[in-house]
């Protein structure tokens, strides 16, 4: 399980946004925050680590290409 | 297992174990043979086999001659039938078709002018007869061309089960509170997307197989922090006779002492007790929480592949070796639990699962005869909005001509206004097809960058999507236009 430093450009307002064409979105993400607990509490710090899945039962690999998940300890080189 | 972990090919090969059979259940190995039950009357040993029609057929067969000849009991007919996989249905039906035979061979031997039965059998000759089998048996179709149906294979009975036994799990290492908390901090921030690929709720029952499927997908995520963090205990650090309530039942708790009683009394059995300090309350540590994750992580890759929209010649192999690592490790962790059966013995969907590879090179991807999308049983939902009274003439047939109909001319235009229209045109109708209908909520809008940030900041899940330029963006609506815009996404 993979989670990656995410971060935006918080300088962007309303008007800086990038017109999207509708029909050039490929993928459907989701990215979904590392949550730590302790002492039955919810850690919420800065940490910005996530883990990102998509609609298609993909999710990010380390090298943040999506990829579909792999059993942990498994040997996929050969494949 | 080991083999199977580090050599994708191994399954492929080649290969002879004298302690297990490798999840091949038809393999003629001496580990598969089994007693019979009591009242089996033909061989001493069983091995499992591939069920057949004509299988089915000969056992009915071999029933009805050893009933009518009373060389076998009732019993000896059920025990044989249920082993040979005649459900109880059919047995009765073996039973009440060869009781028949021999009343009417009786009542002929007879010679009455009015024989009930003998009229009886005029009539209904097929009654008197051996039971010719259910109404598939004389078919032209095999068993294995009944496709299992994956919505329920997978998703109502391998990850129900999964996730029954991770809570078993969970309630085991006294893990519940923790991971309740959790929970409900992770499940309340995606069902308000309301995505139509990840349909999670809230509420821990009523489940249905799409609410399955989206805890299956964010699985891994939701029983990371369970499985990776121990939950370690702050001890006020103040006076005990300084401790309120709460501190107190958590230290007794903690220690597995009687928490129950006045403040004063509680913190004087702290104070006791702190003098001999006592042993933490010991938690089952028979399965470890890695055995749990690589559980969980098998079963998340096992399903992506069955999932999978395209295949190749080498997907039955894929499959069939993440089919086995993960039933390898369901198998570890239950038995570690000291379960009284094994559930993937328990669970018939488990077994089911080895045929899917054989599946796959027949039928092609598994997902394309998903029952909840426009087959099997999901096709009912474009049927029903259709039908307005049940009373007219032919009325399923014009209900089935219209939606055909429709959906033709719908493919029609698809086609059209995407390989000859202009990208305008294709966004007007694309628009259209939006307001006539309803069409898959796959992203969320976010209503302002502010509402991006916000979210950003308090670490709650994030809608995003990938462009085919491979750049990410989350989706942010365009202030009184109705396009969208998109904040890039930093990795």
């Amino acid at each position: 399980m993979s989670f990656h430093h995410v971060d935006f450009d918080f300088s962007k307002t309303d008007d800086d946004i990038k017109v999207i064409d509708e029909l050039l979105i490929e993928k459907y993400l989701l990215m979904l925050p590392e949550i730590r607990m302790k002492d039955s509490m919810i850690q919420t710090d800065d940490s910005r680590s996530y883990y990102c899945i998509d609609s298609n039962w993909q999710e990010f690999d380390e090298n943040i290409k999506l990829i579909y998940p792999q059993s942990p300890f498994c040997n996929y080189s050969f494949l | 297992m080991k083999k199977m972990r580090t050599d994708p090919l191994f399954l492929k090969k080649m290969n002879e174990c004298v302690s297990c059979v490798n999840w091949n259940m038809l393999e003629k190995s001496n580990l598969m043979k089994c007693k019979t039950p009591k009242g089996y009357l033909s061989t001493a040993y069983l091995s499992p086999k591939k069920i057949t029609f004509a299988d089915l057929k000969d056992t009915i067969n071999v029933c009805h001659d050893k009933l009518i000849k009373k060389e076998w009991n009732e019993n000896n007919v059920r025990v044989f039938a249920a082993v040979n996989c005649i459900s109880k249905e059919g047995q009765d039906k073996i039973i009440e078709h060869a009781e028949n035979y021999l009343a009417l061979q009786s009542s002929m031997l007879i010679h009455e002018e009015d024989n009930i039965l003998e009229k009886d059998a005029t009539m209904f000759p097929s009654k008197y007869k051996k039971w010719i089998g259910g109404p598939y048996y004389t078919g032209t179709l095999e068993i294995y061309q009944f496709l299992d149906c994956i919505m329920h294979l997978l998703f109502l009975g391998v990850v129900k089960t999964t996730k029954g036994v991770i809570t078993d799990w969970i309630n085991r290492n006294k893990k519940k509170n923790f991971y309740n908390v959790m929970t409900k901090y992770m499940y309340k921030h995606i069902p308000y997307f309301k995505f139509d690929w990840c349909k999670v709720i809230e509420a821990e029952s009523g489940w249905v197989s799409d609410n399955y499927l989206a805890y299956c997908r964010l699985a891994k995520w939701i029983y990371h922090p369970i499985t990776t963090s121990k939950e370690v205990h702050v001890e006020n650090p103040s006076q005990v006779d300084k401790w309120n309530m709460n501190d107190c039942k958590k230290w007794l708790k903690r220690y597995g002492l009687i928490f129950e009683g006045k403040l004063d009394d509680l913190r004087s059995t702290i104070l006791m007790h702190k003098k001999s300090p006592l042993p933490l309350l010991e938690v089952n540590q028979s399965c470890s929480s890695h055995n749990i994750c690589t559980m969980i992580g098998c079963m998340l890759s096992m399903i992506s592949q069955v999932m999978k929209r395209e295949v190749n010649e080498d997907t039955p192999l894929q499959m069939d070796r993440e089919i086995k690592l993960f039933l390898s490790y369901l198998n570890i962790v239950s038995t570690s639990l000291q379960e009284s059966t094994t559930v993937w013995i328990n669970s018939y969907n488990c077994q089911s699962l080895l045929n899917l590879p054989f599946a796959v090179e027949l039928f092609g991807p598994l997902a394309n005869y998903w029952e909840g999308g426009n087959c099997g049983e999901g096709y009912l939902r474009h049927v029903k909005p259709r039908i307005r009274d049940v009373h007219t003439k032919n009325w399923n047939m014009n209900v089935h001509i219209n939606l055909l109909n429709d959906t033709s001319m719908g493919s029609v235009l698809d086609t059209h206004f995407s390989k000859k229209s202009s990208k305008r045109h294709l966004a007007k109708y694309q628009r259209f097809k939006k307001q006539s209908g309803r069409l898959k909520n796959m992203y969320h809008q976010y209503s302002s960058v502010e509402e991006l940030y916000v979210s950003f900041k308090q670490q709650v899940p994030i809608s995003f999507v990938m462009t085919t330029d491979g750049k990410y963006y989350s989706i942010v609506k365009k202030r009184n236009i109705k396009i969208i815009g998109g904040i890039s996404v930093r990795f």
